[in-house]
C-alpha cells in the first residue's frame, strides 16, 4: 500500500512539473521541475521521506525497463547514424574523457584548497593575537 | 489495444529475462541484452513497430515519475555536501559545459547536422532527463537515449585509469567526476567501492541534469 501511495505522490509532482512547464512556460523539462519541487518539499518537510522512499526506490531500481521500448525503437534511425558516424563516435569517446578530467580536477582542487586552509589555520590557534608576518 | 498489451508484455518479459541473464553473467550489460532481446522478439512475433511504440509509450511514460523519484536520493545526500556545495556546483557546471562544447566543436569540424547534434547535447546526464531535453530542443529522443547509454558505458570503462592518471584521488572528486560524465551507469559501478563516491556521484548526476537543462535553454528556440 505504501508503494502505491508513494507513486501517487510522485505522479502528482510529475503532473505539477509538467503543468509548470506548459502553463508558466518555464523552459525546463516537466519531469525535472517535478523533481526540483519534490526535493524542496522533502527538505522543507512538507512531504515526509517515508511516504515516498519505497516508491522512489522501486521506480529508480527499474528505471532501465522504462528505456527499453525507446532504445529498441532506435533501429529505425541506424541509417541516420551510419550516414556520418565519425563525429558521433569521436564525441562519444572524447566527451566523457574530458568531462571526467575537468569535473574531477575542479573538485579535487577545491577540496585540497579547503584542506590547506584548515591546515594553515590550525597551527596558529595556540598563538592567537600574534601577527601573521612573524 | 490487445496488440499493444502484447507489446507491453514482450517488453516486460524481455526486461525480466535480461536482468536474470545479467545477474548470472555480470559481463553482460542488462540494458543492451534487454534491448536486443525485445527487439528480436518483436521482430519475430509481429514486426509491427507502430503497435510496438504505442504499447511502449505506456512503459516509457514511467520515466517521468521515475525522474521525480530522484528527488529522494538528492534530498537525502544534499546535507552531506552542503559544506562543499560551491566546489560541487563548480565541478559539475564545468563538466557540463565541456560536454556540450565538445559535441559542438567536434560536430562543427566534421560537418554539422542539427538534428544529430541536438540529440547528442544532453548525452552526459541521466537518461530520463537527457530524453526530455533532447525532445525539447528538437533532437530525437530515441537517439538521445542510445547516446546517453553509450556515454555511460564508455565513461565507466575508462574511469579508473583516467582518474588515476589525472591524480583525482579524493572520494568526493572521484564521485563527482564519474557522476557528471557517466551518470547512473557510472554511479552503479562505484557502488561496490565506496559509499562516499556513490553518494557524490548520485548528487553530481542529478545536479548535472539541472545544470545542463539550464545551459541548453538557448537551444530550445
Amino acid at each position: 500500500m505504501k508503494i502505491v501511495n508513494g507513486i501517487l505522490i510522485l505522479l502528482v509532482f510529475y503532473g505539477a512539473g509538467t503543468l509548470a512547464n506548459k502553463w508558466l512556460h518555464i523552459p525546463l523539462p516537466g519531469n525535472l521541475l517535478g523533481m526540483l519541487l519534490l526535493t524542496l518539499a522533502l527538505c522543507k518537510g512538507w512531504i515526509r521521506m517515508d511516504w515516498v522512499e519505497k516508491a522512489s526506490g522501486f521506480l529508480i531500481r527499474h528505471m532501465m525497463l522504462f528505456f527499453v521500448p525507446i532504445i529498441a525503437g532506435v533501429a529505425s534511425y541506424m541509417g541516420l547514424i551510419s550516414q556520418d558516424p565519425w563525429p558521433i563516435l569521436v564525441s562519444l569517446v572524447v566527451g566523457p574523457f574530458l568531462v571526467m578530467i575537468v569535473s574531477g580536477r575542479v573538485v579535487q582542487w577545491y577540496v585540497n584548497r579547503q584542506q590547506d586552509q584548515r591546515d594553515q589555520a590550525k597551527p596558529n590557534l595556540p598563538q592567537e593575537g600574534r601577527s601573521f608576518d612573524a | 489495444m490487445l496488440n499493444e498489451l502484447f507489446a507491453i508484455l514482450v517488453i516486460v518479459v524481455g526486461y525480466v529475462v535480461a536482468t536474470l541473464i545479467a545477474a548470472r553473467y555480470p559481463r553482460f550489460q542488462p540494458l543492451i541484452v534487454a534491448v536486443v532481446l525485445v527487439w528480436f522478439a518483436w521482430w519475430l512475433l509481429s514486426n509491427d513497430w507502430e503497435v510496438f511504440s504505442a504499447g511502449g509509450s505506456w512503459i516509457s511514460f514511467w520515466l517521468g515519475p521515475a525522474t521525480v523519484a530522484l528527488a529522494v536520493p538528492l534530498a537525502k545526500q544534499i546535507k552531506e555536501f552542503a559544506h562543499i556545495w560551491r566546489g560541487v556546483l563548480l565541478g559539475v557546471a564545468a563538466g557540463c559545459a565541456v560536454s556540450i562544447l565538445s559535441v559542438l566543436i567536434i560536430h562543427a569540424s566534421f560537418g554539422y547536422d542539427k538534428t544529430m547534434v541536438h540529440s547528442m547535447l544532453s548525452k552526459s546526464v541521466t537518461t530520463p532527463i537527457a530524453l526530455e531535453l533532447a525532445h525539447s530542443i528538437g533532437g530525437i529522443p530515441a537517439l538521445a537515449a542510445l547516446f546517453t547509454a553509450l556515454t555511460g558505458f564508455i565513461g565507466t570503462i575508462f574511469a579508473r585509469p583516467v582518474l588515476a592518471w589525472a591524480k583525482i584521488t579524493d572520494d568526493r572528486a572521484i564521485g563527482i567526476a564519474v557522476g557528471t560524465s557517466a551518470h547512473a551507469i557510472g554511479t552503479a559501478s562505484l557502488n561496490r567501492i565506496s559509499q562516499m563516491q556513490t553518494a557524490a556521484s548520485t548528487v553530481a548526476m542529478i545536479v548535472a541534469g539541472v545544470v545542463t537543462s539550464l545551459f541548453l535553454i538557448p537551444f530550445s528556440f
